[in-house]
Protein backbone atom coordinates (compact mmCIF):
# COMPACT_ATOMS: atom_id res chain seq x y z
CA UNK A 1 0.00 0.00 0.00
CA UNK A 2 1.30 3.49 0.49
CA UNK A 3 4.54 3.92 2.31
CA UNK A 4 4.91 7.33 3.88
CA UNK A 5 6.48 9.67 1.27
CA UNK A 6 8.61 11.35 3.91
CA UNK A 7 10.16 7.99 4.75
CA UNK A 8 10.90 7.32 1.07
CA UNK A 9 12.64 10.64 0.60
CA UNK A 10 14.60 10.51 3.83
CA UNK A 11 16.02 7.11 2.90
CA UNK A 12 17.86 8.78 -0.02
CA UNK A 13 20.95 10.88 0.34
CA UNK A 14 20.57 14.33 -1.15
CA UNK A 15 22.83 13.88 -4.14
CA UNK A 16 21.02 10.67 -5.14
CA UNK A 17 17.75 12.57 -5.18
CA UNK A 18 19.27 15.55 -6.99
CA UNK A 19 20.62 13.62 -9.92
CA UNK A 20 17.46 11.79 -10.63
CA UNK A 21 15.33 14.89 -11.00
CA UNK A 22 13.74 14.20 -14.36
CA UNK A 23 11.81 16.38 -16.71
CA UNK A 24 8.22 15.83 -17.69
CA UNK A 25 9.31 14.32 -21.02
CA UNK A 26 10.37 11.14 -19.26
CA UNK A 27 7.02 10.82 -17.51
CA UNK A 28 4.72 11.68 -20.40
CA UNK A 29 5.17 8.45 -22.39
CA UNK A 30 4.41 6.48 -19.22
CA UNK A 31 1.22 8.42 -18.55
CA UNK A 32 0.17 8.63 -22.18
CA UNK A 33 -1.57 5.20 -22.42
CA UNK A 34 -3.70 6.00 -19.39
CA UNK A 35 -4.90 9.23 -20.95
CA UNK A 36 -7.08 7.30 -23.42
CA UNK A 37 -8.18 4.23 -21.53
CA UNK A 38 -10.76 2.50 -19.37
CA UNK A 39 -10.25 0.41 -16.26
CA UNK A 40 -11.10 -0.21 -12.65
CA UNK A 41 -9.84 1.64 -9.62
CA UNK A 42 -9.48 0.99 -5.96
CA UNK A 43 -9.20 4.07 -3.79
CA UNK A 44 -8.11 4.27 -0.17
CA UNK A 45 -7.93 7.40 1.99
CA UNK A 46 -5.53 7.44 4.97
CA UNK A 47 -5.38 10.09 7.68
CA UNK A 48 -2.15 11.53 9.06
CA UNK A 49 -1.74 8.62 11.48
CA UNK A 50 -1.94 6.27 8.51
CA UNK A 51 -5.36 5.00 9.55
CA UNK A 52 -7.59 3.90 6.69
CA UNK A 53 -10.66 6.12 6.86
CA UNK A 54 -12.33 5.49 3.53
CA UNK A 55 -12.20 2.80 0.87
CA UNK A 56 -14.01 2.78 -2.45
CA UNK A 57 -13.80 1.18 -5.86
CA UNK A 58 -15.35 1.56 -9.28
CA UNK A 59 -14.64 2.07 -12.95
CA UNK A 60 -13.10 4.87 -14.96
CA UNK A 61 -12.88 6.01 -18.56
CA UNK A 62 -10.35 8.69 -19.56
CA UNK A 63 -10.23 10.44 -22.91
CA UNK A 64 -7.59 13.10 -23.58
CA UNK A 65 -7.98 16.01 -23.33
CA UNK A 66 -10.12 16.67 -20.30
CA UNK A 67 -12.82 14.05 -20.72
CA UNK A 68 -13.19 11.54 -17.93
CA UNK A 69 -15.63 9.40 -15.93
CA UNK A 70 -14.83 8.37 -12.39
CA UNK A 71 -17.71 6.14 -11.33
CA UNK A 72 -17.55 4.98 -7.71
CA UNK A 73 -19.59 1.80 -7.23
CA UNK A 74 -18.57 0.54 -3.79
CA UNK A 75 -19.42 1.12 -1.01
CA UNK A 76 -21.96 3.61 -2.40
CA UNK A 77 -22.47 5.05 -5.89
CA UNK A 78 -21.16 8.47 -6.93
CA UNK A 79 -20.29 9.75 -10.43
CA UNK A 80 -17.71 12.31 -11.43
CA UNK A 81 -17.98 13.13 -15.16
CA UNK A 82 -16.23 15.67 -17.35
CA UNK A 83 -16.68 16.52 -21.03
CA UNK A 84 -13.73 18.88 -20.94
CA UNK A 85 -15.92 21.94 -20.40
CA UNK A 86 -18.23 20.94 -17.56
CA UNK A 87 -17.71 18.64 -14.58
CA UNK A 88 -20.70 16.94 -12.97
CA UNK A 89 -20.54 15.43 -9.49
CA UNK A 90 -23.71 13.36 -9.16
CA UNK A 91 -24.68 11.66 -5.94
CA UNK A 92 -27.67 9.36 -6.38
CA UNK A 93 -28.05 8.84 -2.61
CA UNK A 94 -28.38 12.54 -2.01
CA UNK A 95 -30.22 13.06 -5.34
CA UNK A 96 -27.91 16.01 -5.87
CA UNK A 97 -25.64 17.09 -8.73
CA UNK A 98 -23.00 19.80 -8.48
CA UNK A 99 -21.95 21.32 -11.81
CA UNK A 100 -18.58 23.02 -12.07
CA UNK A 101 -16.58 24.44 -14.95
CA UNK A 102 -13.69 22.24 -16.01
CA UNK A 103 -11.39 25.21 -16.49
CA UNK A 104 -10.91 26.16 -12.86
CA UNK A 105 -10.69 22.71 -11.33
CA UNK A 106 -7.63 22.76 -9.14
CA UNK A 107 -8.88 20.18 -6.69
CA UNK A 108 -9.42 17.69 -9.53
CA UNK A 109 -5.76 18.01 -10.43
CA UNK A 110 -4.97 14.31 -10.12
CA UNK A 111 -7.73 13.54 -12.62
CA UNK A 112 -6.59 16.23 -15.05
CA UNK A 113 -3.13 14.75 -14.88
CA UNK A 114 -4.27 11.30 -15.88
CA UNK A 115 -6.70 12.58 -18.49
CA UNK A 116 -3.71 13.66 -20.51
CA UNK A 117 -3.53 17.30 -19.48
CA UNK A 118 0.26 17.22 -19.13
CA UNK A 119 0.51 21.00 -19.37
CA UNK A 120 -0.04 20.77 -15.63
CA UNK A 121 3.10 18.78 -14.95
CA UNK A 122 5.34 20.54 -17.50
CA UNK A 123 5.70 23.64 -15.38
CA UNK A 124 3.88 23.05 -12.14
CA UNK A 125 6.00 20.28 -10.62
CA UNK A 126 9.49 19.17 -9.75
CA UNK A 127 9.60 15.54 -10.81
CA UNK A 128 12.09 13.06 -9.43
CA UNK A 129 12.51 9.39 -9.96
CA UNK A 130 12.94 7.41 -6.76
CA UNK A 131 15.48 4.66 -7.08
CA UNK A 132 15.47 1.99 -4.43
CA UNK A 133 19.15 1.31 -3.60
CA UNK A 134 18.81 -2.27 -4.88
CA UNK A 135 17.89 -1.52 -8.50
CA UNK A 136 20.01 1.54 -9.24
CA UNK A 137 19.88 0.60 -12.95
CA UNK A 138 17.66 3.30 -14.48
CA UNK A 139 16.67 1.18 -17.47
CA UNK A 140 14.98 -1.31 -15.17
CA UNK A 141 11.30 -1.00 -16.02
CA UNK A 142 10.20 -3.65 -13.56
CA UNK A 143 9.07 -0.92 -11.22
CA UNK A 144 9.33 2.77 -11.87
CA UNK A 145 8.51 5.19 -9.08
CA UNK A 146 8.16 8.98 -9.51
CA UNK A 147 7.43 11.73 -7.02
CA UNK A 148 5.96 15.04 -8.24
CA UNK A 149 6.26 18.01 -5.89
CA UNK A 150 4.09 21.00 -6.82
CA UNK A 151 6.11 24.21 -7.09
CA UNK A 152 3.34 26.07 -5.26
CA UNK A 153 0.13 24.63 -3.88
CA UNK A 154 -1.21 24.99 -0.38
CA UNK A 155 -3.34 21.90 -0.55
CA UNK A 156 -1.23 19.42 -2.49
CA UNK A 157 2.03 18.12 -0.99
CA UNK A 158 3.06 15.41 -3.47
CA UNK A 159 1.74 13.12 -6.21
CA UNK A 160 3.47 9.75 -6.44
CA UNK A 161 3.16 7.60 -9.53
CA UNK A 162 4.27 4.00 -9.83
CA UNK A 163 4.55 2.01 -13.04
CA UNK A 164 5.54 -1.52 -13.87
CA UNK A 165 6.77 -2.38 -17.35
CA UNK A 166 5.68 1.14 -18.33
CA UNK A 167 2.14 0.41 -17.18
CA UNK A 168 0.64 2.65 -14.48
CA UNK A 169 -0.01 0.84 -11.18
CA UNK A 170 -0.84 3.52 -8.66
CA UNK A 171 -1.11 7.22 -7.91
CA UNK A 172 -0.81 8.49 -4.34
CA UNK A 173 -1.95 12.05 -3.69
CA UNK A 174 -0.68 13.45 -0.38
CA UNK A 175 -2.32 16.63 0.89
CA UNK A 176 -0.69 19.17 3.16
CA UNK A 177 -3.17 17.97 5.81
CA UNK A 178 -1.27 14.70 5.86
CA UNK A 179 -4.26 12.86 4.43
CA UNK A 180 -3.32 10.76 1.47
CA UNK A 181 -5.38 8.97 -1.13
CA UNK A 182 -4.03 5.92 -2.92
CA UNK A 183 -5.53 5.14 -6.32
CA UNK A 184 -4.75 1.71 -7.75
CA UNK A 185 -5.47 1.09 -11.41
CA UNK A 186 -6.46 -2.35 -12.66
CA UNK A 187 -7.52 -3.91 -15.94
CA UNK A 188 -6.40 -0.79 -17.78
CA UNK A 189 -7.33 -1.12 -21.47
CA UNK A 190 -6.92 1.29 -24.38
CA UNK A 191 -10.08 3.29 -25.02
CA UNK A 192 -11.88 1.55 -27.92
CA UNK A 193 -14.75 3.37 -29.61
CA UNK A 194 -16.58 5.02 -26.69
CA UNK A 195 -19.07 7.63 -27.94
CA UNK A 196 -18.52 11.13 -26.67
CA UNK A 197 -21.90 10.90 -24.98
CA UNK A 198 -20.17 8.67 -22.44
CA UNK A 199 -18.64 11.86 -21.06
CA UNK A 200 -21.90 13.79 -20.90
CA UNK A 201 -24.36 13.63 -18.02
CA UNK A 202 -28.16 13.89 -18.27
CA UNK A 203 -29.51 15.08 -14.95
CA UNK A 204 -32.28 12.72 -13.76
CA UNK A 205 -35.63 14.34 -12.93
CA UNK A 206 -36.06 15.38 -9.35
CA UNK A 207 -32.32 15.87 -8.84
CA UNK A 208 -31.30 19.00 -6.94
CA UNK A 209 -28.98 20.87 -9.33
CA UNK A 210 -26.33 23.23 -8.05
CA UNK A 211 -24.05 25.36 -10.26
CA UNK A 212 -20.81 25.90 -8.39
CA UNK A 213 -19.00 28.64 -10.31
CA UNK B 1 -45.01 7.74 26.68
CA UNK B 2 -42.72 8.21 29.62
CA UNK B 3 -40.82 11.49 29.81
CA UNK B 4 -37.10 11.18 29.22
CA UNK B 5 -35.45 14.62 28.98
CA UNK B 6 -35.39 16.74 32.14
CA UNK B 7 -36.47 19.86 30.24
CA UNK B 8 -38.66 17.99 27.75
CA UNK B 9 -41.92 19.79 27.50
CA UNK B 10 -43.40 17.00 25.34
CA UNK B 11 -43.53 13.33 26.36
CA UNK B 12 -40.84 11.29 24.65
CA UNK B 13 -41.15 7.58 23.88
CA UNK B 14 -38.41 5.60 25.62
CA UNK B 15 -37.04 4.07 22.43
CA UNK B 16 -34.50 1.21 22.85
CA UNK B 17 -32.05 3.16 20.67
CA UNK B 18 -31.43 5.52 23.62
CA UNK B 19 -29.32 2.75 25.12
CA UNK B 20 -27.27 2.24 21.95
CA UNK B 21 -24.04 4.20 22.36
CA UNK B 22 -21.53 1.98 20.55
CA UNK B 23 -22.13 2.08 16.80
CA UNK B 24 -20.77 3.01 13.38
CA UNK B 25 -22.51 4.46 10.36
CA UNK B 26 -21.28 4.92 6.79
CA UNK B 27 -23.03 6.91 4.11
CA UNK B 28 -23.29 10.38 2.60
CA UNK B 29 -23.70 13.86 4.00
CA UNK B 30 -25.21 16.63 1.88
CA UNK B 31 -25.06 20.23 3.12
CA UNK B 32 -27.08 22.98 1.43
CA UNK B 33 -27.42 26.69 1.99
CA UNK B 34 -28.76 29.24 -0.52
CA UNK B 35 -25.27 29.88 -1.86
CA UNK B 36 -23.39 26.66 -1.18
CA UNK B 37 -23.56 22.90 -1.60
CA UNK B 38 -21.29 20.24 -0.27
CA UNK B 39 -21.61 16.49 -0.57
CA UNK B 40 -19.22 14.06 0.96
CA UNK B 41 -18.88 10.51 2.05
CA UNK B 42 -19.25 10.10 5.81
CA UNK B 43 -18.03 7.58 8.35
CA UNK B 44 -19.02 8.08 12.02
CA UNK B 45 -17.72 5.73 14.69
CA UNK B 46 -19.17 6.18 18.21
CA UNK B 47 -17.71 4.29 21.18
CA UNK B 48 -19.73 5.91 23.99
CA UNK B 49 -21.59 9.16 24.78
CA UNK B 50 -19.53 12.13 23.54
CA UNK B 51 -16.75 9.87 22.21
CA UNK B 52 -16.75 9.59 18.45
CA UNK B 53 -14.75 10.02 15.26
CA UNK B 54 -16.31 11.53 12.11
CA UNK B 55 -14.59 11.39 8.72
CA UNK B 56 -15.74 13.37 5.68
CA UNK B 57 -14.13 13.25 2.23
CA UNK B 58 -14.81 14.33 -1.32
CA UNK B 59 -15.06 11.94 -4.31
CA UNK B 60 -11.30 11.85 -4.90
CA UNK B 61 -10.51 11.92 -1.20
CA UNK B 62 -9.59 15.57 -1.44
CA UNK B 63 -10.50 18.10 1.24
CA UNK B 64 -10.86 15.38 3.86
CA UNK B 65 -12.07 16.45 7.32
CA UNK B 66 -11.71 14.49 10.55
CA UNK B 67 -13.40 15.23 13.87
CA UNK B 68 -12.45 13.31 16.99
CA UNK B 69 -14.24 13.77 20.31
CA UNK B 70 -13.72 12.57 23.86
CA UNK B 71 -15.84 14.01 26.71
CA UNK B 72 -14.84 17.76 26.90
CA UNK B 73 -12.11 17.43 24.27
CA UNK B 74 -12.76 17.91 20.57
CA UNK B 75 -10.26 17.91 17.69
CA UNK B 76 -10.89 18.98 14.10
CA UNK B 77 -8.46 18.37 11.21
CA UNK B 78 -9.29 20.30 8.08
CA UNK B 79 -7.37 22.00 5.25
CA UNK B 80 -3.94 21.38 6.63
CA UNK B 81 -4.60 22.39 10.20
CA UNK B 82 -5.55 20.76 13.48
CA UNK B 83 -7.78 22.55 15.98
CA UNK B 84 -8.65 21.65 19.58
CA UNK B 85 -11.61 22.96 21.51
CA UNK B 86 -13.97 22.10 24.32
CA UNK B 87 -16.96 23.21 22.30
CA UNK B 88 -17.33 21.35 18.99
CA UNK B 89 -20.13 23.62 17.81
CA UNK B 90 -18.15 26.82 18.14
CA UNK B 91 -15.11 25.30 16.45
CA UNK B 92 -17.12 23.92 13.52
CA UNK B 93 -18.86 27.27 13.07
CA UNK B 94 -15.52 29.09 13.01
CA UNK B 95 -13.70 26.64 10.76
CA UNK B 96 -16.32 25.15 8.47
CA UNK B 97 -18.83 27.99 8.63
CA UNK B 98 -21.76 25.79 9.72
CA UNK B 99 -23.38 25.55 13.13
CA UNK B 100 -23.49 21.75 13.46
CA UNK B 101 -24.72 20.58 16.90
CA UNK B 102 -22.72 17.36 16.85
CA UNK B 103 -23.66 16.73 20.50
CA UNK B 104 -27.32 16.49 19.40
CA UNK B 105 -26.60 14.64 16.17
CA UNK B 106 -25.00 11.75 18.08
CA UNK B 107 -28.57 11.04 19.31
CA UNK B 108 -30.59 12.26 16.31
CA UNK B 109 -28.82 9.87 13.89
CA UNK B 110 -30.29 6.97 15.91
CA UNK B 111 -33.81 8.33 15.49
CA UNK B 112 -34.14 9.56 19.07
CA UNK B 113 -34.38 13.08 20.54
CA UNK B 114 -31.33 14.57 22.25
CA UNK B 115 -32.10 13.58 25.86
CA UNK B 116 -30.97 16.78 27.58
CA UNK B 117 -32.69 19.22 25.25
CA UNK B 118 -36.26 20.54 25.32
CA UNK B 119 -38.49 18.88 22.71
CA UNK B 120 -40.57 21.50 20.88
CA UNK B 121 -42.39 19.19 18.47
CA UNK B 122 -42.42 15.45 17.99
CA UNK B 123 -44.29 12.89 15.90
CA UNK B 124 -44.12 9.10 16.02
CA UNK B 125 -45.69 6.49 13.79
CA UNK B 126 -47.89 3.83 15.35
CA UNK B 127 -45.07 1.49 16.36
CA UNK B 128 -43.12 4.22 18.16
CA UNK B 129 -40.66 5.10 15.42
CA UNK B 130 -39.71 8.78 15.30
CA UNK B 131 -40.98 10.52 12.14
CA UNK B 132 -40.27 14.17 12.87
CA UNK B 133 -38.78 16.25 15.67
CA UNK B 134 -38.01 19.88 16.53
CA UNK B 135 -35.24 20.63 19.03
CA UNK B 136 -32.86 23.52 19.61
CA UNK B 137 -34.19 25.33 16.54
CA UNK B 138 -33.68 22.34 14.24
CA UNK B 139 -36.52 20.62 12.36
CA UNK B 140 -35.74 16.99 11.60
CA UNK B 141 -37.37 14.22 9.60
CA UNK B 142 -36.52 10.54 9.80
CA UNK B 143 -37.19 7.78 7.24
CA UNK B 144 -35.97 4.54 5.62
CA UNK B 145 -35.90 2.72 8.96
CA UNK B 146 -34.33 -0.74 8.92
CA UNK B 147 -33.90 -3.37 11.58
CA UNK B 148 -30.41 -4.36 12.71
CA UNK B 149 -30.69 -7.14 15.25
CA UNK B 150 -32.78 -5.72 18.10
CA UNK B 151 -32.44 -2.11 16.86
CA UNK B 152 -34.65 -0.24 14.40
CA UNK B 153 -32.55 2.61 13.00
CA UNK B 154 -33.11 5.28 10.33
CA UNK B 155 -31.51 5.22 6.88
CA UNK B 156 -32.30 8.84 6.04
CA UNK B 157 -32.32 12.00 8.16
CA UNK B 158 -32.95 15.57 7.04
CA UNK B 159 -32.23 18.43 9.42
CA UNK B 160 -33.03 22.09 8.71
CA UNK B 161 -32.38 25.35 10.52
CA UNK B 162 -33.08 28.69 8.77
CA UNK B 163 -31.42 28.37 5.35
CA UNK B 164 -29.10 25.50 6.30
CA UNK B 165 -30.28 22.02 5.32
CA UNK B 166 -28.47 18.75 5.96
CA UNK B 167 -29.27 15.40 4.40
CA UNK B 168 -27.69 12.33 5.94
CA UNK B 169 -28.02 9.06 4.06
CA UNK B 170 -27.02 6.12 6.23
CA UNK B 171 -26.27 3.12 4.04
CA UNK B 172 -24.64 0.96 6.65
CA UNK B 173 -25.27 0.62 10.39
CA UNK B 174 -23.01 -1.41 12.66
CA UNK B 175 -24.10 -1.75 16.27
CA UNK B 176 -21.97 -2.86 19.22
CA UNK B 177 -18.97 -1.96 17.07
Amino acid sequence: ASENTAATNSSLSNEAEANNVVNAEELKPLLQPLANSTGEFEQRLYDQQGELVQESSGTFALKQPGRFRWDTVEPFPQNLISNGKTIWLYDPDLEQVTIKSFADQQDQLPIRLISGDFSVIESGFEISRIIEQSDADLSNTENQHYVLKPLESEQLKTIELTFSENHIQSMTVTETTGFNTVFEFQNNQPLEKLELSTFEFAVPDGTDVFYDD
Amino acid sequence: CESIGKKSSLPVYNSPAFALDNWQIRGKLGIKTESDRASSSLKWTQSELDSYQINLAGPLGQGAVKMTAKPDQFTLVSRGKTYHSESPRQLLLNQLGWDLPVDHFQHWVKGVPSPFQRVDAIEYDDNGTLLSLSQDGWDLEFSRYQTYGSWTLPGKLTAKIQSLSLTLIIRDWETGH
